[in-house]
């Protein structure tokens, strides 16, 4: 099953290499597979060898979900029970201009909805989550400087025109947000706060079960709470923001005369490694979050805190220091501390929330629909 | 910060009157990208060449952690840690996957093949990759351009290389494929070694790389860090036309 | 119906299906002969068969070798005919053992290769060229060697002659010999399979290796029973067989065999992933020659003589058309030593078929050129397929 998700389609002869099961016992599962609707197989025919595909069983209908992370592209193509039937990631160039980044999506989302056996028809809407605040109602970036290249592009437009479907556009930190409250760490919460650390810092809100976003989308930008009003000078143009002390730039500026040129997944890596250095550093900005944090508990108090990002991949490391900090600097509660728990979805939750947003779309089109 | 795992001083290389390469240097550190990027004639296949010892330089030194070395062959230079995927990927089509990964490097019990040793540690290292094949038992000639690429690159990290060298590995790719070979370059660099890639599409490698050294006639035209060159100063510097600007790390007229 | 013989022809294509189209063509052979005439298929006649067999299938297992690297040595025919020629006239002539005699033409052979091998690793020329020049080269000297008289004649008692001709396996001897090729097999197929399920690998079910070893015993034991029912196996034509196992166990269990297929698929890739394609190539032209030595060898034998005549060019072309006929690609890196085996016998049945349907020798050569004809479509199709 997972080997099926993960590749999204393969022939049984794969499956049984993948797996390392015998092709008969394999034969069996997917038998078995198929009889309870869970996998769908059809032949086809691989190298010249008649072979029987399998694929996840899906309703008709897809929704697309991208996320566009300052370094990177995630694209996921989910059917509408939200049972994701592929996914990719493809690295991109530091500031990347939107126009490219749109039209490398646009043509990943085909070759991927090819690659399950569907046509691009069949997908009916499309979530996109970028790194900066969003006006939701016009789909494009609302303050300038954050995303450079991205200034003001129409997202809506461009891909709407290109793929001739419903777009609706978030801060990635939203649909992170939206992703673990609906599905991950957050599921059966009403107040949700997520934090993201990653290349940089972001937030979102979901309280009382819904996204919230504020006037023209930039609530919960934590990453931009100015900490230190000394500080230097953040891309957004003020000074001291949270971003400029945890954000992953300053981290591995704060490395680089000790350990040379890192990215922050070596920094993660040799943490967990024991390579002091690159725990202080973490552990530090652990504790700059959390005071952060706590200023966003004292005004929302949130049920749970989840913290995504590539960052949460270092774990209690960062997590630790993070929950005294907000202890410290919360209001006590009869009930303890808040929870702040590492985000389940990993590093999918954006692109998850990009597919819920999605998948929403679509029901409130065919409400519409039966409504009318 | 560490002592290059590779490095060159002063290649050139000429083929008749052309020069094709003029008094390169390169330095590669382990987990690094260095993208070498430029025109067609630029340079970029000779100096892969060089340091794939599929070329022999007329003049200049390189060294492997510091220690010199003479890169006769393909074979001499993965003696030394330098493992490198071609354009054409030298891949015999009618050898199975297992057989191309392990050419040259056969495992045996006693005199014989040990197929089922070599099947085994064929299929944990492409799935360490996330390189989809139908079977590691059919033809490569059968394969896909991006599967047979993974084969290739596999090959290459057996024997445990600390130099990678890949030559134009996205021009035959798909934009999915492409994404996958990126995202294994990044794998690659995260293992700890030194990858060198070059690619006339600039995109491509920004994506990925480290450094991006830019070669235009045989020689070196600027050296950037990717993290803040711009793609305009790297196509300024590629054609030549103006002098590279901010994200220079080292520009050609500087030395 | 359509479908699935467009799917089997796709599979015979594609290369996919091995040694089996050429089982199938030789079974089509057999029964056209034998409707024709009833005595085709008699044990005598296929006793005749195998033992006439064993020297020119010989010269083509050495062809499959060469082939396998993509290259074609055209002076086997003169270099089996000098072995022959040394043969006859170190032991006749000279007075040498006959051992001596073999021993030397062979080395003759293999120093014919080893120069051949040079040749095209030093100066980049195709076979084809550079051995016609070692054709006239070594039938000169075949000559030059035969002296005057151009045939020697080989006293009728003397042991090659005995062992080429009139050696037959004893029964018990057979028959200890089938059961051991038969337990060997079994027991290297389920060590095999035992291995690939400890480390989680696919494995044949034990139904598919049992129907696998039932078809390869019901082979040896209907072939032993029937040959049997005349005068049995002959040595040489064991000799033979013995040889193709061996050679086709090198090709596919040795790094030499692994480096021969590829240099054959592509030597500039093997070069580059650090296969020493010189000493391949060498190696090659080595066993191609040495092979027809011993071809020429095991003829003179069978003939009781060498003349002139002993590896003239239709010795050549008949051993190049078993090779291609029986599925090695003339294209380099792909074929199976059995290949050798099955297209000598094809290729024998067409003659003798011929003969006793009493066709002449210009018939005989015109249905052989028939089937090498479809031999080179086909392995000329599946390489496009491949491709394609």
């Amino acid at each position: 099953m997972n080997a099926v998700q993960q590749r999204g389609s393969l022939t049984q002869v794969e499956l049984a290499g993948v797996t390392g099961l015998s092709p008969a016992t394999v034969s069996n599962i997917v038998k078995e597979l198929v009889a309870s609707g869970v996998l769908h197989t059809s032949p086809t025919s691989r190298s010249g060898r008649r072979a029987l595909q399998v694929t996840l069983a899906r309703n008709l209908g897809l929704v697309a979900g991208f996320h566009f992370d300052s370094r990177s592209l995630r694209v996921a193509l989910s059917d509408v029970a939200h049972r994701i039937v592929a996914e990719q990631r493809m690295p991109l160039a530091p500031d990347h201009r939107a126009d490219a980044g749109l039209d490398r999506a646009a043509l990943m989302l085909g070759e991927m909805v090819e690659s399950v056996d569907a046509a691009l028809d069949e997908v009916l809407a499309v979530g996109v989550g970028v790194p900066a605040p969003v006006d939701v109602a016009t789909g494009t970036v609302s303050s300038l400087g954050l995303l450079r290249g991205w200034d003001g592009a129409a997202v809506p437009e461009i891909l709407g025109a290109r793929l001739g479907v419903p777009v609706q556009v978030d801060n990635e930190a939203n649909l992170g947000a939206l992703a673990e409250a609906r599905l991950g760490a957050g599921r059966g919460c009403q107040h949700v706060l997520y934090v993201r650390v990653s290349h940089g810092v972001g937030g979102g809100l979901v309280l009382g079960g819904e996204v919230f976003r504020g006037r023209v989308g930039a609530a919960g930008e934590i990453g931009h709470v100015s900490v230190d009003e000394h500080g230097s000078v953040c891309r957004c143009g003020n000074r001291g923001c949270l971003e400029t002390i945890v954000g992953a730039p300053a981290l591995l500026e704060t490395l680089r005369s000790s350990h040379g040129s890192l990215s922050l997944r070596d920094v993660i890596v040799r943490a967990a490694e024991g390579d002091p250095g690159c725990r202080r550093v973490i552990s530090d900005a652990g504790r700059h979050l959390g005071m952060a944090v706590a200023t966003v508990c004292n005004v929302l108090d949130p049920e749970v805190v989840v913290v995504g990002g590539e960052l949460a991949e270092a774990g209690e490391l960062l997590l630790e220091p993070m929950r005294a900090a907000i202890e410290a600097c919360t209001i006590p509660a009869v009930v303890g501390p808040v929870r702040v728990v590492a985000g389940e979805l990993g590093a999918s939750a954006e692109v998850r929330g990009a597919l819920a947003v999605a998948l929403d779309q679509v029901s409130i089109a065919g409400r519409k629909q039966v409504a009318g | 910060m560490s002592a290059p795992v590779l490095s060159l001083r002063a290649v050139a290389k000429s083929y008749g009157a052309a020069r094709a390469l003029d008094g390169v240097d390169v330095e590669l550190h382990r987990h690094e990208v260095l993208a070498v990027i430029g025109d067609s004639g630029a340079g970029k296949s000779t100096l892969v060449g060089v340091m794939s010892g599929n070329q022999r330089p007329d003049a200049g030194e390189i060294a492997v952690d510091d220690r010199p070395v003479t890169l006769a062959s393909p074979a001499v230079a993965r003696s030394h840690g330098i493992a490198s995927v071609f354009q054409d990927l030298a891949l015999a089509p009618n050898l199975d996957v297992v057989e191309n990964l392990f050419l040259g490097a056969e495992l045996t019990r006693g005199r014989l093949l040990d197929e089922v040793s070599m099947e085994k540690q064929a299929w944990e290292l492409l799935g360490q990759l996330a390189v989809r094949v139908p079977s590691v038992r059919v033809p490569v000639g059968a394969l896909s351009a991006a599967q047979r690429q993974g084969v290739a690159i596999a090959r290459s990290l057996l024997g445990d290389p600390k130099v990678i060298v890949l030559d134009e590995p996205t021009a035959s790719l798909g934009i999915r494929q492409t994404a996958e070979f990126l995202t294994l370059v990044e794998r690659l660099r995260s293992r700890g070694l030194g990858v060198v890639v070059t690619s006339h599409s600039l995109v491509d490698v920004h994506a990925v790389a480290d450094r991006i050294m830019v070669l235009r006639l045989g020689r070196v035209n600027g050296e950037f860090d990717a993290s803040v060159a711009t793609q305009e100063e790297l196509l300024a510097a590629v054609t030549g036309v103006e002098s590279p600007g901010n994200g220079a790390v080292r520009g050609g007229g500087a030395r | 119906m359509i479908a699935a013989f467009s799917g089997t022809w796709h599979r015979v294509r594609s290369g996919e299906l091995g040694v089996l189209p050429v089982v199938g063509l030789l079974a089509l052979v057999w029964l056209v002969f034998q409707a024709i005439n009833p005595a085709f298929l008699s044990s005598d006649n296929l006793v005749n068969l195998t033992q006439q067999s064993a020297a020119t299938g010989v010269i083509a297992l050495g062809v499959v070798v060469l082939l396998h690297v993509g290259q074609l040595d055209l002076s086997i025919g003169a270099v089996s005919g000098l072995a022959a020629a040394i043969t006859a006239v170190t032991s006749v002539q000279w007075g040498w053992s006959q051992g001596v005699s073999v021993l030397v033409a062979l080395g003759v052979g293999l120093a014919v290769g080893l120069v051949y091998g040079m040749v095209h690793t030093r100066l980049g020329v195709p076979g084809f060229v550079f051995t016609l020049a070692g054709l006239l080269l070594v039938t000169g000297l075949q000559l030059r060697v035969l002296g005057p008289t151009g045939s020697i004649n080989l006293p009728f008692e003397t042991p090659l002659v005995y062992l080429s001709q009139r050696a037959f396996l004893a029964p018990a001897a057979s028959w200890t010999l089938v059961a051991l090729i038969a337990a060997g097999y079994v027991a290297a197929r389920l060590v095999e399979r035992s291995r690939r399920l400890r480390v989680d690998l696919p494995a044949e079910s034990l139904g598919a290796l049992a129907a696998r070893c039932a078809v390869l015993v019901a082979l040896l034991v209907g072939g032993v029973a029937y040959l049997g029912t005349n005068r049995g196996v002959g040595v040489a034509f064991a000799v033979f067989v013995a040889l193709v196992a061996a050679v086709d166990f090198a090709l596919r269990r040795t790094r030499w065999g692994r480096s021969v297929r590829a240099v054959g698929g592509d030597a500039d890739a093997a070069r580059k992933a650090g296969v020493p394609v010189r000493r391949v190539f060498v190696s090659a032209f080595v066993v191609s020659s040495t092979m027809a030595a011993l071809g020429g060898v095991l003829a003179t034998g069978r003939l009781a003589a060498a003349n002139q005549g002993t590896g003239e060019v239709e010795l050549v072309l008949t051993a190049i058309a078993a090779a291609v006929i029986g599925g090695t690609s003339l294209f380099g890196g792909r074929g199976s030593a059995w290949s050798a085996l099955l297209g000598v016998l094809v290729v024998q049945s067409v003659s003798t078929g011929v003969l006793l349907a009493g066709g002449d020798y210009s018939m005989r050569l015109v249905v052989t050129g028939l089937v090498f004809t479809v031999a080179i479509w086909l392995d000329a199709v599946a390489r496009r397929a491949r491709r394609g």
